[in-house]
Formats: C-alpha cells, structure tokens, sequence
C-alpha cells in the first residue's frame, strides 16, 4: 500500500488540502489517473463532509483511478476548516481505494479511525519530527512511502 | 443517542439472524403463524357479533338452535325474514357503493393473486351476520375464511408483498380462518392446499399448517376448543360391517351428487324472482323459517343437530325422523345459499353425510339383523364420505373427520367409504363444491407459464436509498425492509448499487464509520439485474449464476429500478406450474 506523508500542511480550505494530499501521490504505485482521484475525492466531499471529529478529516474515494488502495496524510498545525461548520482539522487523512473493494475498505478505515481518535495516538502524530516515525505512529500494517512522498 | 439505539437494534437483529440464520421460508413461517393469530381473533369476533345481532333480532341470549326453539311460530317465519331483508339491503347498497370487485368466499379461497378486497369482504361479512344471526340455514365458516383471509392479505399488501408470497400469505388466513371454524388444524392446512393451492409441496403446507396452528392455539387461549363431534365407543369393525361401509360410500357419493345439485338448482329458481336482491333473500328466509315453523332444528348450520346424531340419541332411532330431517335441511340450505345468502355449507353438507350414514346405518340392521353396527360410527363416517365427494379432496375430509371425532378405530372405514364416495361422485360428472370458475385471465396464477414475465411476480416499488443516506438511514432502512439488501437509485430511480448487508454487519458498531460514510461509499456497482421482461427461466439462470437470494429488476434502457425478485417467489410460483391451464389434467 502506497502512502505518502506530509508533514507541514497549508491549506485555506478542504478541496485545496484534498488536492494537495493527491497531488503527492500522483507519482504512488496504484495510481493509474491522479486528477480522476482528486475529481472522485472532491465530489464525495461535497455530498456530505468527512470531517469526524477531534481535528480529523478522513477524505475518501472509492474510484476507478486507482488500482490498489493508497493513502496520503497530512498534518496541519493551523488547522484547515472542513465541513458547513468550518471545524479544523489537524491530521487529513485521504484514502483512495479501488471500486471493487467494500468490506476491506470499510475495515481498513475503520482501523484508521481507530488510531486517529485515539488521543495518546493523536498527540504522538502532532509531536512526530518525521514521516518515518509519523507512520511508526500511525502503524498502518504493510505501508510504503510513495514515491514523491515528502521525506525529510 | 437516537442513533444509537437504532444500531443497538440492528445488531441484536442482526444476532439473532446469524444465530437462527432465517431466510425467507422461516420469516414466511413466522408471518403465517401471525396471520393465523389474527385469523383466529377476526373469527372470535364474528362469533361474538353474530351472537349480539341474534340476541337484538330475536330478545333471547344464548346463540344457536336453542334460540329458535325457544321463539313462538311467528317469530321462526319472521326473523329469518327480517335477517334475509337486512343482509340483502347490506348486500344491495354495498354492492352500489362500494365498486370493488365482490369475492363471495369461494373466490377468496381461490386465491388469486392474494388481493382480498377489504371493503367488500366486510360488508359481505355484515350481510352473513345478518343472515347467519337470523337462522339462515347456511355455515358461518363462510365469512370465517372470508375475513381471515382478508387479514392476511391486508398484511401482505402492507409489507407489499410480491403477488407469490400474498397469495401463500391469503392461503394461510384461510387456513387459520377453517382450522378456527371446525378446531381442525391439520384438516384446514390440507384443505387449503388440496383444494386451492392444489399441491402438498412443503414450501406451501408449512406455512399453512403453521397459520392453523397458531389459530387454534388462540382460539384455545380465548374460548373453548374441544373436538366437534367426540366419539368414544367406536370399535374398529368386523369385516362384514366393512362391506357395508363400502355402501355408504356409494350413498354418500349419490347424495352429495344430489345436494350440489339442489344448490345449484335453487339458485337458479331464485333468479327468477323478480324484484330487488333484499326481497329474493327475504324469500329465502321466509322458506327456512316455514320449515322452522315445525321443525325449528333446520336453522342454522346444522352444528347440534350432527352433534346428536354422532352422539347417537334416541330419537335417530326412528328411521323416518332421519329422512324428514335429512330433506328438510337440505331444502332449507339450498334456499338459504340460492337466495344469494352469504356463506358457507359446510357444516350442513356434515349434516347430509351424517343422516346419510345413519339411514344407512338403518337399512343395514334391516337387512342383516345379526350385525351390531355402531349408530354413531356410521354417522360419522357419511359425514367424511359426503364432504369428500363434495368438495372433491377426499385426503382432507378423513383427516377432518378424525380431528372432530378423534377416534382412530374409525379411519379404516372412513377411508373406505371417503374414496369409493370421491369416485362414485367424479362418475357423476359434476362440478364440486369448489370448483374453480372461469379463470380470469388478468390473474397471474391463471395464466400459463411460459407467458408470465419478470414483471408478473416481482415486488415493485422495492424500498431505495439515495446515495449520499448516511450509515445510520441506511441501517434504519435494513431494520425497516427486513431485506438484507438495500437499493441505491440515483435520478429517476436509475439503480446505481447494492448495498450488502454483509460488509456492513462487523462494522456496524463504530460511531466513526457511522458518522464518515453513505450509501455511495460502501455500494457494489452495476450490480446484476433481472430485465422486466424476462422469462422465468431466464431469471432462474440468473439466480444460479450470481449465487444470490435476491435481485434487482431494472429496465435495461433506462437502469430504472422497477422492483425486486427473490429466488424463493420465483420458486413458488414455479412450484404451482403443474395447476396450471394446459398443464391440467
């Protein structure tokens, strides 16, 4: 599973934190059309916002533009305001996955929520100096940095 | 805190169908057992109404014969007037205002497509009340059926149940409705399925046989449930005795020729009474209550007059008794059901049998003075000889005799003379007591089967989401359809995906997942659907092909959704294939 890391995010709003997050992966292993990606993970966020809560936003896309599942996330200590409430989120975690995919994409987010509103977990990531031990952290299971992801 | 509640109870529901893993035939156990609870309590109350509308017709309380044998000679010519006056006028504006197609009760149980007008049934029910509380000669299992099966098929449309599953479900209110007349449970099942669905496959008969059961439990929880005709001294007999049997069953088989015959013929001798429906039926009840006049046992059904002849009291002794009353009640039923009352005859075809038998029964100690023949026995046995014939299933009349008399000695020559009476009567060449009228071509179980489509059995208008329900619509939506699949229809109802129970179910406990995701994310795209206007056994090869229980039906121009179909419907109807026109004996 491809991932990327970003570790000093800004963005003024959601749809420009999602394009940020999937122009790092454009390079990723999975990624067969990136800008079909961030269409797909724009669209689902305008339905309805993937803010959940504790300053995490899980923007997501089950799409054709992928082949295998990938994952960027991102870090923002400002803060970017999702959702009609404008609520900031601090960790952005955007998942694409392919469209045949339903029960393991539901698990697998799942996980993710698990960890992200974990607090002890939470501060962890905002402390982590870098994406190693920012997915050290994390502990996502069989990830990979992306190529292009922002190493230190 | 609403929200979670809800998924608190989808995940007990969905415990609970993980534990006892029910799919449709267990859920349709369940809605029969639910029809027969409220075919029971719809009879309970007729009962109870009949007797209120006789105590208000004729001052006395008590119900039945006793009534009329209290009322003076002028109240027995007047009251049955007076009833077949009312339940004509109930008739006559019912049938004006009401513009529903009327169902009298041998259409009900010839099932259709499982819609039981309401309306119609309930003032066809009033107008049997008035008939049944005023001592028309006629069964009350009529309206019994009538409204049971209206019950069922009232649930059925609610849930909007596909055409297969209604039919079944209207099947087992009739069922309830006869195991709650006649404390017959097992008859009942078999009477509904020999005689209607035409079949003892157990897709059909366990329902049917649960719907019963569930009846004459209720009945036995609110009023008393003893067998009907109890016989206690019946010894299986000797083989010449058995030869006689064999001619009971021959009588019986005439007779019940002969009734039917009457039936029909006094209907049609009423129909040439001119004026409105009201004074035909008043005619009626003025020729039952002449008879009353003298012999005031003819009134009603006949249910304590077969209860003395199988108790075998004295007065049966003398012959000509048997057949004065053997006539007059047959007189008194045909211009009861002739004049166009509402009802049933099956008690009084009992009736028939059993003085039948008895006449028999005196003619065989005539001939052969040694042979120490059981009265009662013989009674019994005409009256299951006579109800084969008439009605033509023969397996359901032994087994309804044994229910009401609980003798077991009394089987062999009850199924001896049941079969030589069903045979003597088919030589006849008449039509049953439910024989099957012109099929109505519109009806989708009268039609052949290589003409019904997709579209004829599927369930339209199936329950859909949009794709952005969130998590918790989308979980209310399983709890509200009982389906394990939920439907995502875009613009138009274009259908878009399927939403599977399945990978939701281990999730269904995370507050995250519930507030993060919708419909869209979590469907399976382009899922196969069944075009409208497929055959059946191009939708069976579907079925087989993607393994599942249930499809979508989607027009394959436009996507729309047009309805579902599940691989149990399809069975059903398929199972009935061999009633069919064409495919009939």
């Amino acid at each position: 599973m491809a991932v990327s890391v970003i570790l000093e995010l800004s963005a003024p709003d959601a749809p420009d934190a999602i394009r940020q997050l999937a122009d790092s992966l454009a390079q990723a292993d999975g990624v067969a059309d990136p800008a079909q990606l961030l269409a797909d993970a724009l669209a689902r966020e305008a339905i309805v916002s993937t803010y959940v809560g504790d300053g995490v936003a899980l923007p997501h896309a089950r799409t054709d533009a992928v082949t295998a599942r990938v994952v960027a996330i991102a870090r923002s200590a400002a803060g970017v305001p999702f959702g009609h409430n404008n609520e900031l989120a601090h960790l952005i975690v955007l998942v694409g996955c392919p469209r045949r995919e339903v029960a393991a994409y539901l698990a697998f987010s799942r996980q993710l929520l698990r960890r992200l509103r974990d607090p002890l977990v939470r501060a962890k990531l905002l402390a982590a100096t870098d994406p190693a031990k920012f997915l050290q952290v994390l502990d996502l299971g069989d990830a990979l940095p992306a190529a292009g992801s922002a190493a230190p | 805190m609403k929200e979670r509640i809800l998924f608190f109870y989808l995940r007990g529901w969905l415990w609970l169908r993980r534990t006892a893993q029910p799919n449709e035939v267990q859920w349709n156990l369940t809605l029969a057992a639910l029809v027969g609870v409220v075919g029971a309590m719809l009879g309970l109350l007729f009962k109870q109404a009949t007797n209120a509308t006789q105590y208000l017709l004729t001052g006395i309380n008590g119900g039945g014969l006793a009534t009329f044998e209290e009322l003076p000679g002028w109240q027995r010519v007047g009251v049955p007037v007076l009833g077949g006056l009312l339940a004509g006028v109930v008739l006559q504006i019912g049938g004006k205002y009401i513009k529903q197609k009327p169902t009298d009760y041998m259409e009900a149980i010839t099932l259709g497509d499982g819609r039981v007008p309401a309306r119609s049934s309930l003032y066809r029910s009033l107008a049997a009340m008035f008939s049944i509380a005023s001592g028309a000669a006629i069964g009350r299992e009529g309206p019994l059926v009538q409204l049971s099966a209206m019950g069922a098929s009232l649930l059925g449309s609610y849930r909007k149940f596909p055409p297969a599953r209604r039919r079944l479900l209207v099947a087992c209110g009739a069922s309830a409705g006869i195991a709650a007349a006649y404390n017959a449970p097992i008859a009942a099942a078999l009477f509904v399925s020999e005689i209607t669905v035409g079949t003892l496959a157990m897709e059909s008969l366990g329902p049917l046989l649960f719907a019963s059961i569930a009846s004459i439990v209720t009945i036995h929880i609110f009023s008393d449930a003893s067998p009907l005709y109890r016989l206690d001294h019946f010894a299986l007999p000797h083989w010449t005795e058995l030869c006689c049997f064999a001619g009971v069953g021959i009588a019986c088989g005439l007779m019940a020729g002969l009734f039917l015959a009457m039936l029909e013929q006094f209907k049609k001798w009423f129909r040439l009474i001119p004026g409105p429906l009201p004074v035909t039926m008043a005619v009626g009840g003025l020729i039952v209550g002449l008879i009353a006049l003298r012999h005031p046992e003819v009134t009603g059904n006949g249910y304590e007059v077969v209860r003395s002849v199988v108790r075998g009291d004295g007065i049966w002794q003398f012959w000509p008794i048997v057949l004065f009353t053997l006539v007059a009640k047959m007189v008194a039923t045909s211009a009861a059901f002739g004049s166009g009352a509402v009802g049933g005859v099956f008690t009084p075809t009992l009736l028939v049998g059993s003085c039948t038998g008895l006449l028999c029964w005196h003619g065989a100690t005539a001939l052969l003075p040694d042979l120490h023949a059981d009265q009662a026995g013989f009674a019994a046995v005409g009256m299951g000889a006579v109800l084969a014939a008439a009605t033509q299933a023969p397996f359901m009349a032994i087994l309804m005799i044994f229910e009401m008399t609980l003798s077991y000695d009394i089987m062999i020559p009850l199924m001896l003379s049941s079969v030589i009476s069903y045979y003597t009567f088919r030589g006849l060449r008449l039509s049953s007591l439910y024989h099957h009228g012109p099929a109505d071509a519109s009806d989708v179980f009268n039609r052949p089967l290589e003409t019904l489509t997709v579209a004829d059995i599927m369930q339209a208008e199936p329950r859909t989401i949009g794709p952005a329900a969130r998590f918790g619509e989308v979980a209310r939506q399983f709890l509200a359809g009982g389906l394990d699949r939920q439907y995502v229809v875009g613009p138009g109802r274009r259908l878009l995906g399927v939403v599977r129970l399945e990978d939701l179910a281990e999730h269904l406990h995370s507050r995250a997942l519930a507030d993060t995701f919708i419909a869209g994310d979590v469907a399976h795209d382009h899922p196969a659907a069944l075009d409208p206007r497929s055959s059946l056994p191009e939708a069976l090869v579907l079925f087989a092909r993607e393994h599942e229980h249930i499809l979508p039906v989607a027009r394959p121009d436009t996507g729309e959704l047009a309805g579902i179909l599940s691989r149990n419907d399809l069975l059903l109807t398929l199972a009935e294939a061999g009633k069919r026109p064409g495919a009939r004996r």
